[in-house]
């Protein structure tokens, strides 16, 4: 998106409470994420599948297979091989983008194979290919990390062995401050922006990009904050899966 | 592992992560991993506990996902005879009737074919064959239904269309539309029987 015109006010000093905090440009408080909402099984025809929203961006991924490794001679002799694919739907942005992959969208593809690839239990299946499909069906500022989050769900939807779930969130500096999960105006005015995703239960970091300048101290604070929301959005991602189970035992 | 911690653990829903217990309490099986001495929930699911033997497995709520192995028994389709000795199998269920979670494409030749001696594939199975096979390699996927128990379950009349029967006493599969006669390698396991 060309980022034009004045720069609107991002963050500013309210008295909430008796107390002076600064507040973003949506009512956040800097350390506050957008409403989460996270569905498991949302559609019929993949083996799994997961729906997340982060405020305005919403995205789904579907998970097939293990199967046949197509083309064949991409296969390995000791592991499955992951197949990622980010795709942004035409009508996901404000004004149309091109069904095409674009190079952006060749590069987020890669790094969400790169994101998964440390947790999914590829050897023991040999030989054999697991797609992974993320649309991104409305895109308001950090559709990788929703991406990576949607992925994981979506692989122990279907029954793929993981080391962990993944989750992801973005943490960036908007007028000096640092903030949690930014969205598509901060994100086009941001000095940095940092999109994190972790494997929370072994304490790993699968996915660590950056776009801007932070000081050494600033990047281990906006670490912090980022681990903060991923254990937010890990919790739901539990109780997501959970709930799914639930409605299994009530049919069957 | 204290008596009230196993009884906790034992039908839990866990969730892939999870810590279970360490690997000096249980031999990890399938479902679960171990990470640094801890072994954790791979996928999500029940626990299971065989505190005789002292292993640890977590059952997934759905089918668990496999890929061939050897021995083992899949059903699938007849879905090319590429030469006068080779067809290619597409394999679509396990031995249970459940849907693999996608297809893998094995290779059947001439001499796993039948128990007796052939000069082509043509005289065991036709495209379009619904078969029972065994897989007897990994890598090449090579299959075999030389078994009683294997070979065609269901097939199709190369004249009509119309399904085969099976007539006790008689070799061949006869169609009841239009009258012909097929050969094939039947397993005991034809699904299509015309005993009138």
């Amino acid at each position: 998106m060309v980022v034009s015109g004045e720069k609107p006010t991002l963050i500013r000093k309210v008295v909430r409470d008796g107390k002076e905090v600064l507040v973003r440009h949506d009512g956040r408080l800097v350390d506050q994420m957008r409403p989460i909402r996270i569905e498991v099984g949302v559609l019929s025809n993949a083996d799994g599948s997961a729906l997340v929203e982060y405020g305005g961006t919403r995205v789904i991924a579907a998970v097939y297979g293990p199967k046949e490794a197509m083309p064949k001679y991409m296969s390995l002799p000791d592991r499955a091989i992951l197949r990622c694919r980010y795709h942004m739907a035409p009508f996901s942005t404000a004004e149309r983008k091109t069904p095409a992959l674009t190079r952006r969208e060749v590069e987020l593809s890669k790094v969400l194979r790169e994101a998964l690839e440390p947790v999914v239990l590829t050897e023991l299946f040999p030989r054999a290919m697991i797609d992974v499909f993320v649309e991104v069906i409305q895109s308001d500022g950090g559709t990788r990390t929703a991406a990576i989050t949607a992925a994981s769900l979506a692989l122990a939807d279907a029954g793929v062995p993981l080391k962990d779930l993944v989750a992801g969130v973005a943490v960036g500096k908007v007028d000096g401050v640092l903030v949690l999960d930014l969205d598509e105006i901060e994100d086009n005015y941001a000095e940095a922006d940092m999109p994190v995703a972790m494997a929370p239960s072994l304490n790993q970091v699968v996915l660590l990009q950056m776009n801007g300048v932070l000081t050494l101290e600033e990047f281990h604070a906006a670490l912090q904050l980022a681990r903060k929301g991923i254990l937010e959005i890990y919790r739901l991602q539990k109780e997501a899966l959970r709930r799914k189970y639930a409605e299994v035992k009530v049919e069957g | 592992m204290t008596a009230a911690r196993l009884q906790k653990l034992e039908g839990k829903i866990v969730l892939p992560g999870e810590p279970l217990a360490t690997i000096e309490e249980f031999l990890p099986e399938e479902g679960v991993y171990v990470d640094n001495g801890v072994i954790r929930a791979a996928i999500y699911g029940k626990v299971r506990i065989d505190s005789r033997n002292k292993r640890i497995r977590v059952e997934p709520i759905k089918a668990t996902l496999k890929i061939p192995r050897r021995g083992e028994i899949y059903y699938g389709f007849v879905s090319g005879i590429i030469r006068e000795d080779l067809a290619l199998i597409k394999l679509v269920f396990d031995s249970q009737m459940e849907r693999l979670s996608g297809t893998f494409t094995g290779v059947l030749h001439l001499s796993q074919a039948s128990d007796r001696r052939i000069e082509s594939v043509y005289q065991v199975i036709r495209l379009g064959d619904f078969v029972r096979v065994q897989v007897v390699n990994e890598h090449p996927l090579l299959l075999s239904i030389k078994q009683p128990q294997l070979g065609v379950v269901a097939a199709f009349c190369s004249n009509c269309g119309a399904i085969l029967y099976r007539k006790p006493g008689i070799d061949h599969l006869v169609c009841k539309r239009c009258g012909n006669r097929e050969l094939r390698k039947v397993s005991t396991y034809y699904m299509f029987v015309d005993r009138g």
